[in-house]
């Protein structure tokens, strides 16, 4: 059975009496139109009003009938509405403490869970912690390896470097002590040449002057005259204009007499 | 007579400056012997070559010179004399007078009448001779000859030494 609220069932009530209102107003309205002769008024009257307080009495008792059993009918509602209301709260409570309950348990289970978790999440930190601390000890190794490994690579190269140097700074050395010996040598002769050269031109002026005859020596002269006529080396001085040729005189004659002119 | 007349005079037979700066100076003392010769007791020539040429001049040309221009006319002529550019040519030996005298007509049939020559000994040369005409030098001597070849002949005497070594 389904349970009516409190407040259909004021409704309900307020519908009932409502009706019986308009009925009572319609019984009026029907008996005003279907008026006695007055007459028979009198004489109806009494029947009438005895009649009209019968349905009136029925009316109202009906009406009465009706309220109890609204009443009736609104407290067997309320009844069974607390009842429910009674076993709903229980119900409630009940579902509530399961739901507390599951709740609690969730709450313990994920709790636990958490827990775990915490304690799983400490002791994966602490491995990583571990295992960065080996990391971080393996790349400081390593680094601390590949900086040896540097460092003597850069020694080496170093100790290369300056070998190289040295062996450069010592091969430049030798090249320019080679090539100041070379040097010296060439100087020197050249000198030795100059000294031959020079001790050639002695020895042939020694010589020709004595082997050359004058005739020689003028042929080789006027051979040089020629050569520098020919090369047109002597051209006419730009300063000084030469007459044309004159007529050569005779030559005067050397054994011409006097030595004495008064 | 022209002082270029007189110059060409004075030049015949005169192949070298030195000689005709010489010989304007005899001119001068032949002249002031000549003209003023109550001064100057008598006139000795350095040469006879110069006394020679004086008296080639001729006297047509002495008449020229009077006691008022001669100074004048002389210093003229020598000023003229010291213009001519002379042909210096660089000797290793003495030139002898007969061939300065050859070799000045030879100059003189190229280049003209007053070509001078003008002699400078330089032993060095050994043989052959060196010229300076309008400032420039120019050796044609042996010694040029020499250096010119040195390379063949420093490579003659390494071979020559080198051949002497093998042996």
């Amino acid at each position: 059975m389904s349970e009516l609220p409190y407040s259909q069932l004021i409704n309900l009530i307020l519908l009932v009496v409502i009706t019986a209102g308009v009925s009572i107003w319609c019984f009026k309205e029907y008996f005003k139109n279907r008026l006695p002769k007055p007459s028979d008024i009198d004489s109806d009257i009494d029947i009438v009003t005895e009649k009209n307080y019968q349905l009136l009495h029925d009316a109202i008792k009906k009406s009465q009938e009706i309220i109890s059993s609204a009443e009736l009918e609104g407290i067997k509602l309320t009844a069974g509405s607390k009842f429910q209301n009674k076993n709903m709260e229980e119900k409630y409570a009940e579902i509530l403490k399961q739901t507390g309950e599951d709740l609690q348990k969730q709450l313990t289970g994920q709790a636990i869970r958490a827990e775990e978790d915490f304690v799983g999440f400490l002791s994966e930190l602490q491995t990583r912690g571990q295992q960065s601390q080996n990391l971080i000890d393996e790349t400081i190794k390593e680094k601390v390896d590949a900086l040896f490994v540097r460092l003597n690579t850069s020694l080496d190269t170093l100790v290369g470097q300056t070998v190289s140097k040295s062996l450069e700074a010592i091969q430049h050395e030798l090249e320019i002590s080679r090539q100041a010996t070379e040097s010296y040598k060439q100087q020197q002769l050249t000198i030795i040449d100059e000294n031959v050269i020079d001790l050639l031109e002695k020895t042939l002026s020694l010589v020709l002057v004595k082997k050359l005859t004058l005739r020689d020596q003028l042929d080789l002269v006027y051979e040089a005259l020629e050569k520098a006529k020919a090369e047109k080396f002597l051209t006419e001085p730009a300063t000084t204009t030469l007459k044309t040729p004159a007529p050569l005189p005779p030559l005067p004659t050397v054994a011409q007499q006097p030595t004495k002119v008064n | 007579m022209t002082n270029a007349e007189l110059i060409d005079k004075l030049l015949i037979g005169t192949y070298t400056k030195t000689d005709a700066i010489r010989r304007i100076r005899s001119l001068h003392q032949f002249l002031e012997n000549q003209l003023f010769a109550s001064r100057i007791s008598e006139f000795t020539a350095s040469s006879s070559a110069d006394v020679a040429w004086l008296s080639g001049l001729g006297a047509d040309f002495m008449k020229e010179f009077t006691t008022e221009n001669m100074y004048l006319k002389v210093e003229d002529l020598d000023t003229q004399i010291k213009k001519i550019q002379a042909l210096i040519i660089y000797l290793p030996f003495e030139v002898p007078q007969g061939e300065v005298v050859r070799l000045g007509l030879r100059m003189r049939k190229d280049f003209g009448a007053n070509f001078l020559l003008e002699f400078r000994f330089d032993p060095t040369l050994i043989a052959g001779c060196a010229l300076v005409w309008n400032n420039i030098y120019k050796d044609y001597s042996v010694k040029k000859k020499i250096n010119l070849n040195k390379e063949i002949i420093l490579t003659s005497i390494r071979e020559y030494l080198a051949e002497q070594n093998r042996v």
